[in-house]
């Protein structure tokens, strides 16, 4: 829940492991087998940064959210909206 | 007061290499766990950069646990899908298939058209075997159900390791036999390599060459 919430506050952008554990609270060790699973199920793509771009360190795997996973995602935060289970999140207006 | 003074240039030493270098060093060893070409290998080594550093050692150490998961599940997995593939490839080897159908799988160019009668197999420049030539000798299209009588030896294709295994010089003597233009032009164009004894060895799949030797009975 926390990680669709962090990917679908910039739904267009490209997100980082890093970041996106930071972002959602959730430790790396969970984070990267979920996006795994993410990509597996279609809901994100995922790429490489440009090394043009960046300099002094090496190129991260950013991940992108497809039309399948806003779609998904933003269902399932909705559903959580109703479920009192999630009451004390922040589960904003998505 | 020398010692205490020894001890902390030490100290002062030892913490930026543990801060700073450690964790690359050490998340540059985890990736390894994964298997070659895996995405998370440069994927981790791209994201140690932007960790902060104070929190870099303990997240290499979640990095380490992860890996030891994932990185040796997936390896497993990878070895069990080979040792699939490979007891796949013998059992379709065992099966009792024309002799063309087998050479066919053994030079894995299935994508191809059949061999069968019009069975193809040259050197291309990179000294891998290619489709050319013709066979229509009765060999080409023997069913390898019984006892062939067109070899060297008597042999039956459909024993437990077939013709291709257990008999190369056998599978060669075939082609030759009854093709011999191809055989000339494999003779002259394959030649020794690696301390291999002949275009024997080149003849079949690398995998098997290691327990395969040119027959001295030639």
């Amino acid at each position: 829940m926390q990680v669709a919430l962090a990917l679908l506050q910039d739904p267009e952008g490209q997100h980082y492991g890093y970041e996106l554990s930071k972002a959602a609270g959730v430790k790396s060790g969970v984070m990267y087998p979920l996006l795994r699973r993410m990509l597996d199920e279609g809901y994100l793509i995922d790429g490489w940064e440009d090394e043009k771009e960046i300099s002094g360190r090496p190129v991260r795997r950013y991940y992108r959210l497809t039309d399948k996973g806003r779609t998904q995602l933003g269902g399932i935060i909705r559903s959580a909206q109703r479920d009192v289970r999630f009451r004390g999140l922040n589960l904003g207006t998505a | 007061m020398m010692e205490i003074l020894l001890a902390t240039v030490i100290t002062l030493l030892v913490i930026p290499v543990i801060v700073g270098a450690f964790p690359i060093a050490a998340i540059r060893a985890v990736v390894r766990l994964y298997p070659k070409g895996h995405p998370r290998r440069d994927e981790l080594i791209g994201e140690v950069h932007v960790v902060p550093r104070k929190e870099r050692i303990a997240w290499v150490g979640e990095q380490l646990a992860l890996a030891s998961f994932e990185g040796i599940g997936e390896r497993g997995r990878l070895r069990r899908e080979r040792r699939r593939e490979v007891k796949e490839a013998k059992k379709q080897t065992n099966r009792r298939d024309t002799f063309a159908e087998n050479i066919q799988r053994t030079f894995h160019r299935d994508d191809k058209t059949p061999v069968g009668k019009d069975l193809t197999l040259k050197w291309n420049d990179s000294r891998a075997i290619e489709g050319s030539g013709s066979v229509t000798a009765p060999a080409a299209t023997a069913r390898g159900t019984g006892t062939t009588g067109w070899v060297g030896r008597p042999h039956d294709v459909s024993q437990t390791d077939s013709v291709f295994r257990s008999q190369p010089d056998t599978l060669f003597r075939t082609v030759r036999d009854n093709a011999t233009a191809m055989s000339e032009m494999l003779t002259a164009q394959a030649e020794p390599r690696d301390g291999a004894r002949g275009y024997q060895r080149e003849l079949f799949p690398r995998r098997y060459s290691g327990a395969w030797r040119r027959s001295d009975q030639d």
